[in-house]
């Protein structure tokens, strides 16, 4: 392709391809700072940041050099490698997971036949780098949200894996090409609603973003795990964030929305890259606009629902997803049926969140009365 | 689920409203004509002098005491210009004090003190506190150079104080025609109905000075 | 405000007030009656048009006064929008404790600047009036009172709609807010409770129609209820509260006549004859009464400001013992207290 060069040594292929992503996530990090604040003012209606640079758009850059300058503050009866390691944990492996995602058919640093199993895997470390941000920090109340951090990760990453998993299972490959691939009539939203669900609730609760931001929000309230960090190594907690968050959008439009080939694969015909990187700019955009819509409409939930919203509800709803998908395997029926039986099990889904979040909350108490409307 | 779908609805569609954000400090809203900033004094143009004659009843009504004010013997009125017999000497309101609430134009007899109904009554951002002390120069400054031309006044008749300064007939006659054919508090912007003057605190301020001269 | 926590559950609240105390009450004594009016405005800074309606009412009450229609009717239009802005920010300051990303603070305020821009045309301030006075109001409302009052109410019933769409049927709202921190009846009556706080636990109790001041008993509204006391129903009371001060300001609109808005035969100096009186209001805050006793001089002998936030809160104890630390935010945020009425 465009790196026909040096497609002869794999390492400087390699290197170079690295090298791409290196310059390109941290100056797409600090525009998607700029996109989160536009989006999230005109959803307020107001506007975003309009100052620096034409329409704000420098806005990211400034940021970025401020927290660069500040000092680098370190509390003395700190852990010390503990406190100043934790930052690099959170933002390794999450770059470690770009090398696998595919952007286009061509645009990717390794196309790994685990591809998604390496994913998973390797996303799953930053819970250790946040109990260390915690634990590092000699402070009561940041050990206290690290721990709530960690049990949130760990409990959302199951149904998130089960939601991903069971998608993996219809084109039987966890090579992330074949299942852009298999996609080719419809895209895996249309059979595995349920899936997409689970998987955009546990996306949004891994990345701590509202409605599940109490550990990190706690920061407002007791302390959060970060609490004692300061300039480079915030900037890099925040970098962890966004650059997980494009990955999910990612995934979850590689996974479920057709990748780069739908709906051009419908009419039989082949893009060109520019076109595929379009056509993945825009699916990607979707997850992250929704994902800053939610932010900005819904409060936050309490640990104890949120927890209870995950093992209660997400979880038995993601082996449904798993089992529907075997039996459709195993009985050989026809791939259509997974759109009936998989958006009846989402109703399910959904009707049960209904109810309760309607009921929730109610203490019984003697003499309490039926909740219904009020007036 | 339907409460969250119906939130991200209103969400949505308040984006398609207009932001609401005034980009300060290179656009500012229209101050309505009312609006209250810090008290000025004001410069009468027919004689030079101001309007303020020291008389002190501002100071004493003042809630907070921000105001300091002395008076002196008027040079014009000895040269016969002037029907003022003394004039404020010296004058300071602390800024920092005044609480803007109105009280010291409505009590001045001689409609000498106003609130600024320009954004320089409210941009008063100075990086010391003295600086808000406002000296008779600095509180002139405004009504000398011709920025203030439609202060807010409100009526001050009989009905409402209790007194009124004596005048004599043809003053009251004009005054008594005036209040009876202006529209109390109308601002000049208003849409105005047909049986009003157009401009009536102009009317009201030439009534004044074509009493007072 | 000392909490004592055991693991997540509180075990005991201890609000530390007094940090606001500013002297509301001393210092009136050296005013004269018209200086005390802006001291109301600055003891409940968000409804003060209510505050400065019980002073004057009180000193109407002392000195036998009345003021006229026009004068009373622009006296309620005003109160009513100020009880709207008030609720209002509650809603905005609400929002942001929960945890809404400032959504709906920002929806509170486009509306609340309507009204405050439309209370600035009129009185020449943002916040804090100055513009009741004792016999009437100061001064008479500008040509296009009618039309702008108009808009303004429109934009308001808008804005009132989109803050009920995004919270009030929001599941997770329902599911931070329903059945926490339940005030039975009695209870309510016991711990002094008032306002929108009481009105949620069911008893029907509305200053407005318990003892009618001014000319509310012209009007029809209805008084909004809860069920169970709890933090939602105390949302719903102040959201629908706000939906019944638009329907009495339309009525108010069509009925208010021309005329004086001041009273006759007034002094310069207002002396008020010997004599005290106690005089409340249904703040949006809840009861917000003034006791004033006078010695027949220009200014008053002793001004006591019963304030509606520090009854309210005195009950935050017994609110939120047994509750979660990240609940007990919640429960401050729905007694919609200012402090400035909680010290004076």
């Amino acid at each position: 392709m465009f790196l026909a060069f040096v497609s002869d040594n794999p390492w400087l292929e390699a290197m170079a391809r690295l090298g791409i992503i290196a310059l390109l996530v941290p100056v797409g990090v600090i525009m998607l700072t700029w996109v989160e604040r536009k989006v999230i003012g005109r959803l307020q209606m107001r506007l975003g940041p309009m100052r620096v640079g034409p329409y704000g758009l420098l806005q990211g850059f400034a940021d970025t050099i401020k927290l660069l300058t500040k000092e680098d503050v370190r509390p003395d009866t700190a852990d010390r490698w503990t406190f100043e390691l934790a930052p690099f944990v959170i933002v390794v492996p999450v770059i470690m997971a770009l090398v696998a995602l595919p952007f286009t058919a061509d645009l990717f640093v390794s196309n790994l036949t685990l591809g998604l199993f390496y994913i998973v895997a390797v996303s799953g470390l930053s819970i250790v780098g946040f109990v260390m941000a915690g634990w590092g920090s000699d402070n009561k109340y940041a050990l206290l949200g690290a721990v709530r951090a960690a049990a949130q990760l760990i409990s959302y990453e199951i149904p998130l894996v089960m939601a991903v998993l069971a998608v993996a299972m219809l084109p039987q490959s966890l090579n992330l090409a074949e299942i852009v691939t298999g996609q080719e009539d419809t895209p895996n939203i249309a059979y595995q609603s349920l899936a997409f669900l689970i998987f955009a609730i546990s996306g949004t609760a891994e990345l701590y973003r509202p409605p599940f931001d109490i550990p990190v929000a706690e920061s407002e309230v007791v302390g959060g795990p970060t609490v004692e960090y300061s300039g480079i190594r915030w900037s890099m907690f925040q970098l962890g964030e966004f650059v997980s968050m494009v990955i999910i959008s990612i995934l979850g439009s590689l996974i479920f929305l057709g990748g780069w080939q739908w709906p051009w694969s419908m009419f039989d015909q082949s893009v060109p890259v520019a076109g595929q990187v379009v056509t993945m700019l825009a699916k990607t955009s979707l997850f992250i606009f929704f994902f800053m819509w939610v932010r900005v409409s819904l409060p936050r939930l309490r640990i104890d629902q949120m927890m209870s919203f995950c093992w209660q509800l997400l979880l038995p709803f993601a082996f449904l997803q798993i089992i529907i998908n075997g039996l459709v395997l195993v009985y050989d029926w026809p791939n259509e049926t997974l759109v009936l039986l998989s958006g009846a099990a989402a109703a399910g889904a959904l009707y049960l969140t209904y109810r309760a979040a309607r009921m929730s909350g109610v203490r019984y108490q003697p003499g309490y009365q039926q909740v219904g409307s009020v007036l | 689920m339907l409460g969250i779908l119906k939130a991200l609805q209103t969400t949505l569609k308040a984006a398609l409203r207009r932001p609401v954000t005034v980009q300060y400090p290179t656009e500012k809203k229209v101050l309505p004509h009312r609006s209250r900033g810090l008290p000025v004094l004001l410069w009468d143009f027919d004689i030079n002098e101001p309007f303020c004659t020291g008389c002190q009843v501002c100071a004493r009504y003042c809630p907070v005491d921000c105001m300091t004010v002395t008076m002196k013997d008027n040079p014009n009125y000895a040269a016969g210009k002037s029907k003022r017999k003394k004039i404020v000497d010296r004058f300071y309101i602390d800024y920092a004090r005044c609480m803007r609430c109105d009280i010291c134009v409505e009590v001045c007899n001689f409609d000498a003190i106003v609130m600024n109904n320009t954004w320089e009554g409210v941009e008063l951002s100075r990086y010391d506190r003295q600086e808000l002390v406002m000296d008779l120069p600095a509180l002139l400054r405004q009504s000398k150079s011709g920025e203030l031309e439609t202060p807010f006044r409100e009526p001050m008749g009989v009905a409402h104080s209790g007194w009124a300064p004596k005048m004599d007939e043809e003053e009251a006659a004009a005054a008594e025609a005036a209040s009876a054919t202006r529209h109390h508090g109308t601002s000049p912007d208003a849409p105005t109905s047909p049986e009003q003057p157009t401009d009536p605190t102009a009317e009201g301020e030439a009534e004044k000075e074509g009493g007072e001269g | 405000m000392i909490l004592t926590i055991d693991g997540e559950l509180v075990v005991d609240v201890d609000p530390v007030i007094g940090y606001m105390h500013r002297g509301n009450e001393k210092l009136p004594e050296n005013c004269d009656y018209r200086q005390v009016i802006g001291y109301h405005d600055r003891t409940d800074y968000l409804a003060q048009f209510n505050t400065e309606h019980c002073y004057v009412e009180a000193v109407e009450r002392l000195a036998g006064i009345k003021a006229p229609e026009r004068a009373e009717y622009i006296r309620v239009i005003l109160a009513e929008m100020n009880r709207i802005a008030s609720h209002l920010m509650f809603f905005g300051a609400f929002g942001t404790d929960i945890g809404l990303f400032g959504t709906s603070f920002m929806y509170a305020f486009r509306d609340r600047e309507t009204i405050q821009d439309f209370f600035e045309e009129i009185t020449g301030e943002r916040m804090m009036y100055n513009y009741f006075r004792p016999g009437g109001v100061a001064w008479d409302l500008p040509d296009n009172f009618h039309e702008r009052c108009t808009q303004v109410l429109a934009a308001v019933k808008l804005g009132i709609d989109q803050l009920d769409g995004l919270m009030m049927e929001n599941e997770v709202v329902l599911a931070r807010c329903r059945g926490l921190s339940q005030v039975t009846q009695e209870d309510g009556i016991n711990w002094g409770l008032s306002g929108p706080m009481l009105r949620a636990t069911g008893l029907k109790h509305d200053l407005r129609r318990a003892e009618p001041y001014s000319i509310y008993d012209r009007f029809e509204f209805d008084i909004p209820t809860g069920r169970q006391g709890d933090v939602y129903d105390r949302l719903v009371v102040r959201l629908e509260e706000m939906r019944q001060s638009v329907r009495i300001v339309e009525q108010a609109l069509e009925e208010m006549p021309e005329g004086p808005i001041m009273a006759e035969g007034l002094k310069r100096v207002l002396r008020v004859p010997a004599g005290e009186t106690y005089m409340r209001v249904e703040s949006p805050r809840g009861e917000y009464g003034v006791y004033l006793v006078s010695q027949g001089s220009d200014k008053p002998w002793r001004h006591k400001v019963r304030g509606a936030s520090f009854s309210n809160l005195s009950a935050l104890r017994a609110m939120s013992v047994g509750n979660y630390v990240s609940d007990v935010i919640i429960i401050l945020g729905s007694i919609d207290i200012v402090l400035c009425e909680v010290d004076r």
